[in-house]
């Protein structure tokens, strides 16, 4: 076992799942205790990735430790600590709720029966109800309730809330966060609802196409990408101090730079440069989301003049 | 949480999933020895080779239904499974091994209801049939053999099943496509069977295959 | 192209199929088939297997050899050429004497004829000669010898040696039959055996015996040699219908054999007037005139009578065969006697544990299949579960 301060720690992680698409070295750390958002669009990666850090897909190379336990050795006593909630539902269909909960019982050794019966009550599920008869919503219910009965040190949860009503998904953010605050569990938290995560998340990871481009506190997330407009603004900004994800032209009035790790002492390198600085704007986590995407892409409109 | 739970767990769950057909599967097994001396129960003038002829068609129907039993038991679950992409399955903190295995076990266990039904129906058509003084019931013996039957029926399946997954397909058609050519052009080419040899071996007495032919008289003389 | 469903579908199906190709296969399954044919066809496929291989041996005749001189023990003169046979000969000539009790010359004469007129013979010793070697690398599959599909095994092996003498035995045994009396002849049939009886032809014989409608069999089986000594229609021209069945047991397999259309077709050219009174009236004479018509299956093969035999001259030693073909009475069983040294029921008693040791086995599977079901089983299950995902 591996004594390790992070949750999740990916490392050089490669894996081919088609000829079309793949992990390409991967890196990735969740610490302990943290809220990780796994933000990126449809298709960059995401489920591929959790499969992956769960032991169900086997990497091509590189190194995955969950909780400590290098999964490809240890997969099921990682497993015994993580409460996995996947994309579409996993349950076999011809268990009743009941059913379902003492199966996943017998599978898990920290199985707190007290507080399954609870969320059972609390999300209005009946025990004789047949998986297969359940509504999306109380599916998505029945899987939280599974996960966090088995008092897991690490939550997976692949777009958990997706295509869930919205008092639903309240329901099963609640049960999330009265866990995550009596437990301090860590969460792994996949979407593409931006904004959900802006709420719950204190980490943020961003995939796109098989690449983590971006991987920050949520604070410096939020706050580290900026909008600039800018006159005068150099051809050339490699020394900049700071990342410029984007350059548009304002056709004549200047340019909008969407910059990455700015901070206000950053103005001078401006100045210096022969530029002036009009206005920062703060971007919301969506847009810095977008910028973030269009950077990783190469989509962004580098103006060298 | 030892593995015995996990067993009883998994075999409740296959239990609940296959009940229907193994009931209907165990209520043919049972009809099939029963059926079969149908003609002959509680008749004093039937002819011995009659309950012989009989006999056969207990053997070929009960080693046909074995074959059955085990595939149902082997490839029904893996069904189970694949309707979610394996996700729960691979979710539950146990070894690909111990899953595997417990599968296994759920299969083999599951297998003796059909059997069982298989013997009452043998043991019944064993007592109710008048036998003439030359033959000889053996409902216990052919019983063992369906048991047997079913078993490497299921190891098969459950073998290429989970053992190729989504390849099976892929490979099954190719080497029958194989067999095939292999076939076609001996009998062009040479006027020969090429493959008979082969199933002549997978009927000869080192085959495993061998449980299926043989002796599956449920009356003998 | 294919989803799980009919995968599952055709895994199935093609596990489905394997009895059945395995049954189609299997020629334990095939010879109770055969065996189960109301009319015991298996009595006349073994005649008619015993004259196709007198024809085989005899058909082929190039020529027959004036010239036929014996040099030595293992060397002959053909025509132009010097025939020298392998130390395979010695050892079947000597072994083939053991087993007859006698010296060897008059049945190395017979086994002599039959290898110069056929040509297929002289082949298969790896006869080979000054000028010329015929098929001196070796033979075609001996299992396939005697059958039509002679041809089309393709492929050549050096016949061991122990195959070697099985043939030469074979022919000896062939050679010593054709010198019995008439009466013996009569009865088994102009074939003689030294070697043991295969346990898996003795099945056969064991459901012909038990499965006798006369239940003489049965009762032989049971361990009634006197019974047996019935069953083996011992004294010749006996009253083998009378003895193997009463005036009812007569009547009423009458009334079964005409129900078979083909034998009424046959009864009621010749005796369709006996036939009426048998089955109307129940008249004995007439039923035996039927059954004589139609023909009583023995409970007792000529092979069996010949296994029979077979335990007569090994009881009796040396000389046996000659005690044999020296008798002249018209009994049986007297000559049997006279070659074993002892009565004949002496030797029924073996004779019966010899064919109760092919009775079928129960449907059990067998230490064997028990491992190999489980070899397959262990293997499988896990070399599938060893798998990475």
């Amino acid at each position: 076992m591996i004594t390790a301060p992070t949750a999740i720690r990916l490392n050089g992680v490669d894996c081919r799942t088609s000829k079309e698409f793949a992990i390409r070295d991967l890196a990735m750390s969740v610490p302990r205790g943290a809220v990780y958002g796994f933000l990126g669009p449809n298709g960059s990666g995401k489920t591929t990735a959790i499969r992956l850090l769960l032991g169900m897909l086997r990497a091509d190379a590189g190194t995955i430790e969950v909780l400590g336990h290098e999964i490809s050795r240890d997969a099921p006593a990682a497993l015994a600590k993580i409460g996995y909630v996947p994309e579409r539902s996993h349950l076999w269909p011809h268990l009743s709720v009941e059913e379902t909960m003492r199966f996943h019982a017998a599978f898990f050794p920290r199985w707190d029966a007290a507080r399954a019966d609870a969320l059972r009550q609390q999300f209005g599920l009946r025990p004789s109800q047949l998986v297969s008869a359940l509504s999306k919503g109380e599916n998505g219910k029945l899987m939280m309730l599974l996960a966090l009965s088995t008092q897991p040190e690490l939550l997976v949860l692949d777009e958990p809330t997706d295509g869930l009503d919205p008092v639903v998904r309240r329901d099963v953010l609640q049960a999330l966060v009265e866990y995550v605050g009596d437990k301090q569990a860590t969460v792994l938290i996949s979407s593409h609802l931006v904004h959900e995560q802006e709420r719950i998340c204190d980490w943020v990871g961003v995939l796109d196409q098989g690449k983590l481009i971006a991987e920050v506190p949520m604070q410096e997330f939020r706050s580290g990408i900026k909008r600039l407009r800018v006159h005068g603004a150099p051809r050339v900004h490699d020394a900049a101090p700071f990342t410029v994800l984007s350059r548009d032209d304002e056709f004549g009035r200047g340019e909008t730079w969407v910059v990455r790790g700015w901070q206000d002492s950053h103005a001078s390198w401006l100045t210096s440069s022969g530029a002036s600085l009009r206005e920062v704007e703060p971007l919301d986590l969506e847009e810095s989301f977008v910028e973030l995407l269009r950077s990783g892409r190469g989509g962004a409109a580098t103006i060298e003049r | 949480m030892n593995r015995a739970t996990r067993y009883k767990a998994l075999l409740y769950s296959q239990l609940k999933y296959q009940r229907i057909e193994l009931t209907i599967l165990s209520i043919v097994a049972g009809g099939v020895p029963a059926l079969a001396t149908w003609r002959a129960l509680g008749s004093t003038s039937f002819s011995p080779m009659e309950l012989l002829s009989l006999s056969q068609i207990v053997g070929v129907l009960g080693s046909t239904l074995a074959a059955l039993v085990g595939c149902v038991l082997a490839l029904r679950p893996y069904s189970l499974d694949a309707l979610t992409n394996h996700t729960y399955a691979m979710s539950l903190p146990v070894s690909r091994t111990e899953y595997g295995l417990l599968r296994v076990g759920t299969g083999l266990l599951l297998l003796l209801m059909p059997a069982a039904g298989f013997l009452i129906g043998a043991v019944f058509a064993s007592t109710a049939a008048d036998i003439p003084a030359m033959l000889h019931a053996y409902p216990v013996g052919i019983t063992m053999r369906f048991v047997l039957a079913a078993a490497t029926a299921f190891a098969l399946a459950f073998g290429i099943q989970y053992g190729l997954g989504k390849r099976a397909t892929r490979w099954i058609l190719f080497s029958l496509t194989g067999l095939g050519a292999v076939e076609i052009i001996g009998q062009l080419v040479t006027g020969v069977s090429l493959t008979s040899d082969l199933w002549t071996a997978l009927g000869s007495e080192a085959s495993p295959l061998r449980v299926f032919a043989s002796n599956w008289m449920l009356f003998d003389v | 192209m294919f989803d799980r469903p009919r995968l599952g579908a055709l895994l199935a199906s093609i596990t489905l199929a394997l009895p059945a190709l395995a049954q189609s296969s299997d020629r334990a399954v095939q010879q109770r088939r055969a065996v189960d044919i109301a009319a015991r066809t298996y009595v006349a496929a073994a005649d008619a297997y015993d004259q196709r291989r007198d024809a085989r041996l005899r058909l082929p005749v190039v020529r027959t050899y004036a010239g036929l001189q014996v040099r030595a023990d293992t060397t002959f003169v053909q025509r132009e050429f010097l025939v020298r046979l392998d130390s395979g000969f010695a050892r079947a000539r000597q072994e083939a004497a053991g087993a007859f009790g006698v010296t060897t010359d008059s049945l190395l004469a017979g086994a002599q004829v039959i290898l110069t007129q056929s040509t297929s013979s002289r082949t298969r010793f790896g006869v080979s000669t000054p000028s010329q070697s015929i098929h001196a690398e070796g033979l075609r599959s001996p299992s396939m010898a005697w059958s039509s599909s002679y041809h089309n095994a393709g492929w050549r092996t050096t016949e061991p040696i122990d195959q070697i003498k099985s043939y030469f035995i074979m022919w000896f045994e062939y050679a010593a039959g054709a010198q019995l009396p008439p009466s013996i002849a009569a009865w088994m049939g102009t074939h003689t055996h030294v070697r043991e009886w295969d346990v898996r032809w003795r099945e056969p014989e064991h459901f012909g015996l038990v499965m006798h409608p006369s239940g003489i069999g049965l009762a032989c089986a049971n361990g009634a040699i006197t019974a047996c000594r019935i069953a083996f229609a011992l004294v010749p021209n006996a009253d083998t219908i009378g003895a193997w069945f009463d005036a009812a047991s007569r009547r009423a397999r009458v009334v079964r054999a005409l129900e078979m259309r083909n034998v009424r077709a046959m009864v009621l050219r010749t005796h369709a007037e006996a036939a009426d009174r048998c089955t109307e009236i129940g008249e004995d004479a007439a039923c035996r005139a039927v059954l004589a018509r139609v023909g009583v299956q023995s409970p007792t093969s000529r092979v069996s009578r010949q296994h029979l035999v077979r335990l007569a001259l090994q009881r009796g030693g040396e000389h046996a065969f000659e005690r044999l073909r020296a008798d002249s009475t018209d009994s049986v069983e007297r000559a049997i006697a006279s070659a074993a040294g002892v009565p004949v029921d002496s030797l029924l008693a073996p004779w019966r544990e010899m064919i109760l040791a092919g009775r079928p086995p129960s449907p059990a599977p067998n230490g064997r299949e028990v491992f190999l079901g489980v070899a397959l089983l262990g293997s499988l299950v896990g070399l599938t579960v060893a798998r990475k995902p």
